[in-house]
C-alpha cells in the first residue's frame, strides 16, 4: 500500500500567521520569537556573533582614516542603529537564519550582508541619516534594490520599517530553514 | 617597460587591493561586494573606485606596487586581493578611467550613478547593485608569502594556486 503524506505546509505551531495588534500583544510576539529562536539552534548564535563584529568594529573604525585611504569614521551612533536593527530582524527572521556578516564602509556606515551564494544575497547598509540602502540578488527572482526611511523610536515603528527587508532576507533562506533535523 | 593601452580593455585583469579578512567570502572565494563600492575622490567629489591595472605585471610587481601605493597608508599589509576581468565592470554599465595616478597602472572605476540633487543616503542602492553584480567575478587571490617567488602573474580568474588566509 502507498500512503501520500503531505510534508510541505505551515501545520507547525510556531507557523501560525499570527499578527500582533497592540503593544503588549507586540511584545509577546518578540518574546515568543526570541525564545523559539534560541531553541533551534543557529539562530541563537546571531546575538553574540554580532555583538562581537560590532566590538571590532568600534576599535577599528571609529576614526577618521580608519582604513588609510580617507574613510570616515564610524560613529557610535551608527554601532547602536546596527544592533538594534540587528536585534530586532533576529526577531523577525525564520528560525535558521544565520547571523549577519557586519561590515564597516568607508562612508562611515556598516554593511550587513547575508550570502548564500554569488547569486543569492542581500545587504544592507546602515547609516546614521535615518535611511537605510539594500540591495539583494535572489537567483531567479533577479535583483532587487532600494532606499528606505526607517524609524527607530521604538519597537514596532522598527518592525514595521523593516518588513520589506525581512521578507527578501527569508527568501535567500526559505527553502531550507523550513525543515526539521531528523 | 611594458606599455598598457591607453584605455581598458574587457580582457584586461584589474586587482583590488585586499587588507580585512572579512573583505573576502570564503564560501565563494571572491571579494565582498563592500570592497568594490565607490568613494568620492576628496578633490574632483568623483565616485570611484581604485584598482591596479594587473595585465602583464609579475607578481612581484603587483605586491610591489601594493607595498608603496596600499601597504604605506592602511593600517595592516594586504592579505591579497581581488582580481577580475575589465568585463564584468563593463557589464554593469560602468566604465574605467585609466589615470594613470599615483602609479601608471592605476585606473578608477567610474560611472557610478550620482545625481546632485540627491544625497548619497538615497541613491547608494544603485552603487551596492552594481557592486554586488561585479564581485563574483573578483576572485579572490592570498598574497604570497615570504620565500614564496618565482610565480608568474596569473592573469585570468579563477587561479586555484592559492589558500584563503585564516
Amino acid at each position: 500500500m502507498i500512503l501520500a503524506i503531505p510534508i510541505g505546509g505551515s501545520n507547525r505551531l510556531w507557523d501560525i500567521d499570527y499578527e500582533p495588534v497592540t503593544d503588549d500583544s507586540h511584545e509577546i510576539q518578540r518574546t515568543w520569537a526570541q525564545k523559539r529562536n534560541y531553541l533551534q539552534g543557529s539562530a541563537s548564535d546571531w546575538l553574540p556573533t554580532t555583538e562581537a563584529a560590532l566590538h571590532g568594529i568600534r576599535n577599528d573604525c571609529s576614526k577618521a582614516n580608519w582604513d588609510g585611504s580617507g574613510a570616515k569614521p564610524i560613529s557610535d551612533q551608527t554601532i547602536s542603529l546596527t544592533a538594534t536593527i540587528t536585534e530586532t530582524l533576529f526577531t523577525m527572521l525564520p528560525r535558521g537564519t544565520p547571523a549577519p556578516d557586519l561590515i564597516p564602509e568607508s562612508d562611515g556606515e556598516i554593511c550587513m550582508s547575508w550570502l548564500v551564494d554569488t547569486d543569492q544575497l542581500f545587504a544592507l547598509s546602515v547609516g546614521a541619516h535615518g535611511n537605510i540602502n539594500f540591495a539583494g540578488q535572489l537567483g531567479r527572482e533577479g535583483g532587487i534594490h532600494a532606499w528606505q526611511p526607517i524609524d527607530a523610536t521604538s519597537r514596532s515603528t522598527l518592525e514595521q520599517s523593516l518588513q520589506d527587508v525581512a521578507r527578501y532576507i527569508g527568501r535567500l533562506y526559505a527553502p531550507a530553514t523550513g525543515k526539521r533535523k531528523a | 617597460m611594458h606599455r598598457l593601452p591607453e584605455n581598458v580593455r574587457p580582457d584586461e585583469p584589474l586587482s583590488s587591493f585586499v587588507y580585512r579578512a572579512d573583505d573576502v567570502v570564503k564560501q565563494t572565494r571572491t571579494i565582498r561586494p563592500t570592497r568594490l563600492m565607490p568613494r568620492r575622490n576628496p578633490k574632483t567629489n568623483r565616485l570611484e573606485t581604485s584598482v591596479c591595472r594587473s595585465q602583464s605585471l609579475s607578481e612581484a610587481k603587483i605586491w610591489d606596487i601594493c607595498t608603496v601605493h596600499f601597504d604605506a597608508y592602511a593600517p595592516k599589509p594586504a592579505i591579497g586581493r581581488g582580481v577580475g576581468l575589465a568585463e564584468a565592470v563593463f557589464k554593469v554599465a560602468l566604465r574605467c578611467d585609466a589615470d594613470g595616478e599615483p602609479y601608471p597602472e592605476h585606473a578608477n572605476i567610474i560611472g557610478w550613478r550620482d545625481l546632485a540633487s540627491t544625497p548619497d543616503s538615497e541613491q547608494k542602492h544603485f552603487w551596492m547593485d552594481q557592486a554586488q553584480r561585479m564581485a563574483p567575478a573578483f576572485r579572490y587571490l592570498a598574497r604570497l608569502k615570504f620565500g614564496d617567488v618565482g610565480l608568474p602573474s596569473f592573469h585570468l580568474t579563477g587561479c586555484a594556486m592559492y589558500t584563503l588566509h585564516d
